[in-house]
């Protein structure tokens, strides 16, 4: 049984006006039917207007064979409209179970509801609100940070709570299974540093010191930054989003109300695991990427693998490594605080969980960058 | 209480069973299994069209598993649920949701509306928003247009010029309304609630029992609803079906005021005496 397409009639008697429904007045109707509710409302609308002496407006559906919200809606309209113009609206002859639904959409809520404020949009508001938000964010990481203090204590002095097995997957999850996605991107970045130098070193006929180069930019910094920033968008997001998920499901009430520290059960076997991890995926990222160095290095110079190891052995002191290991260490520390504290920060809905991992891979890469200048600058500074 | 109808073979014409109009839905068959593991077996009953219909049980008995295969979200092991074709389908074709094509799944899905257990509010959206999404996506509605029709249905379910609030913002029970509100955004002619009273207060949990009562009389929809909320049981239902853990089938169906006097299974009776056997009282 097909639908039949919904149309209205107008028919004006004195001050009368008669509107005659037919068909089916259908939600899933076609595009033509779908306009005919505004079609009809603003043919009411110019009625009013052209004719003034209109006073009341009465409803037929005797040749309504479907209806349902969409023709509520329109009654609804056209209740409003009439109101609007002062024209008395006969519903008297509409069907029992629309009458009804009529009057129960017309409830108020509870008055013990408060009103929907509009929220104010203006320049002023949205700066005052962001400092506002900022300050009291900076707060929430000095607050974090020294909870962190106080649980990484209570851990050396034996007394803080933790499951054990929890930092030996942390440290599974965030080194072991991270060495995949560590050696491709610093072999890669290793080769990139080593095609750049070998174009320009060879212009000079100095290409034997691109192990040189590669080497020491490799261990000082740059395997440690490549390593912490993608430790930031693996480990420290998914650290923001388990926290965070968890605080909506109110994982994190139960373990209080249990007397347990989330900051102790949660907080620290993620610290300790990235903090113990970086180092070490720093050290093999080194190695990755001086091969990347060598491939290049062979390929495009001619330079054999001992040449090139040679040449790097030479060139990287202990005093690059420990830079760059001990600049991975703080990378570490970077990225658990902020994942950890991005996740026992977020709010309670899907949304916040959302916008807690991407505010913590953002933050982290962008104070790994900040200290890596600072570091690096100190190094200079100290003759590292 | 099962309804006489004809089963086509399900070898030449498999997705289609002829019943009768009156008939909603039709499950057929039925079994569930997580990981290989029964939790339902053998289910065969009939919803007719405008009863409000309990699926009841103690917990774990696979209520929730049971409403997630008739709605088309978790696959049974075996067996169908049969839906009509379309809306405007003869009336005696019913066509299986296990079993179709994806066009004619999305056709029956079209027919019902859920309401899951916690809201399940988009929370990115405002009520108003959450509403009309389904009517923005399926409709040729001009967006004016669908925000009236959104917001008469928040105002049907008692929610009139909450439509700038956002899930967040509003009560646990006042999301459930919402949640109806949005079930119904279609005007579906079967609407599923899995446990709409769950976490209310008594008066809030009667409040929605009265809205479903009203929807169910003023729009003449079918409802099934997934509860063990014994007063709603006995406020509401039409007809109900008793799922048992142990015997992983049905044990009981019926209308509960009748179970609760006839019934002498001794589940049955447990259940909806809040534990007390009948031979306790007798």
């Amino acid at each position: 049984m097909d639908n039949v397409a919904p149309a209205f009639q107008i028919n004006h008697n004195n001050s009368l006006l008669e509107i005659e429904l037919k068909g089916d007045w259908l939600l899933d109707s076609d595009l033509s039917a779908a306009r005919l509710p505004d079609e009809l409302e603003n043919e009411l609308e110019q009625q009013f207007n052209s004719k003034p002496d209109i006073q009341s407006v009465k409803i037929t559906m005797t040749q309504v064979s479907g209806w349902n919200s969409a023709l509520l809606t329109v009654m609804l309209c056209l209740s409003e409209l009439c109101r609007q113009y002062q024209v008395q609206f006969d519903m008297t002859q509409l069907p029992l179970e629309m009458s009804r639904l009529i009057k129960l959409s017309a409830k108020i809520p509870s008055g013990s509801i408060k009103q929907h404020q509009e929220k104010d949009t203006s320049f002023l508001h949205n700066v005052g609100t962001n400092v506002i938000a900022a300050v009291k964010e900076v707060g929430e990481v000095i607050e974090f940070i020294s909870e962190s203090g106080v649980a990484f204590m209570s851990m050396l002095k034996g007394k803080a709570i933790y499951r054990s097995s929890d930092t030996w997957l942390i440290m599974q999850q965030t080194g072991a299974e991270a060495m995949p996605i560590v050696s491709l991107l610093n072999f890669l970045v290793g080769a990139i540093l080593g095609y750049i130098g070998a174009m320009q070193l060879e212009k000079f006929g100095a290409e034997i010191f691109i192990g040189d180069m590669v080497g020491v930019a490799m261990t000082r910094e740059i395997a440690a930054i490549i390593t912490a920033i993608i430790m930031a968008g693996r480990s420290g997001a998914a650290f923001a989003a388990q926290l965070g998920t968890m605080k909506v499901n109110e994982e994190i009430d139960a373990l209080r109300s249990m007397g347990l520290s989330p900051m102790e059960f949660l907080v620290l076997p993620r610290m300790i695991g990235m903090m113990l991890m970086m180092p070490l995926l720093a050290i093999y990222a080194n190695f990755m990427g001086i091969l990347g160095g060598a491939l290049v290095a062979y390929a495009m110079l001619n330079i054999t693998l001992e040449q090139y190891i040679g040449v790097v052995i030479k060139s990287v002191g202990l005093n690059d490594i420990a830079a760059g290991v001990f600049m991975s260490a703080v990378f570490g520390v970077i990225v658990a605080v902020v994942g950890c504290q991005k996740g026992m920060s977020c709010g309670n809905s899907a949304e916040a969980v959302g916008a807690s991992t991407t505010s913590a891979v953002v933050t982290s890469t962008v104070i790994i960058f900040i200290s890596a200048a600072v570091l690096t600058v100190l190094y200079g500074v100290l003759g590292i | 209480m099962m309804t006489d109808h004809s089963v086509n073979s399900h070898s030449d014409t498999s997705l289609i069973t002829k019943s009768s109009f009156a008939d909603a839905i039709i499950v057929e068959n039925l079994s569930l299994a997580y990981d290989g593991h029964i939790i339902q077996q053998d289910l065969n009953f009939t919803i007719k069209r405008n009863d409000i219909f309990i699926i009841m049980g103690s917990s774990g008995s696979g209520k929730s598993t049971l409403m997630r295969a008739m709605t088309g979200l978790n696959k049974p092991s075996s067996g169908d649920v049969f839906y009509h074709c379309s809306k405007e389908s003869s009336a005696d074709k019913h066509c299986g949701i296990w079993q179709a094509s994806d066009s004619m799944q999305l056709n029956i899905m079209q027919q019902f509306g859920v309401m899951f257990q916690n809201g399940a509010l988009f929370s990115s959206m405002t009520l108003l928003e959450n509403v009309s999404l389904r009517l923005t996506q399926t409709t040729k509605y001009s967006p004016g247009r669908i925000r009236r029709i959104a917001a008469f249905k928040l105002a049907l379910v008692g929610l009139k010029g909450f439509g700038h609030y956002y899930p967040a913002e509003i009560s646990g029970g006042m999301q459930k309304r919402v949640a109806i509100a949005r079930a119904m955004a279609m005007d579906p002619p079967i609407l599923f609630f899995d446990e709409p009273s769950a976490g209310l207060d008594p008066v809030s949990s009667k409040l929605l029992d009265d809205l479903l009562l009203e929807l169910q009389d003023s729009m003449g929809i079918t409802m099934v609803v997934v509860t063990h909320e014994l007063d709603s049981i006995f406020a509401i239902a039409n007809n109900a079906i008793f799922l048992d853990y142990e015997q992983k089938t049905i044990i009981a169906r019926g209308n509960p005021k009748q179970m609760l006097s006839d019934n002498r299974h001794e589940q049955v009776q447990s259940f909806l005496r809040r534990g007390k056997l009948l031979r306790d009282q007798e």
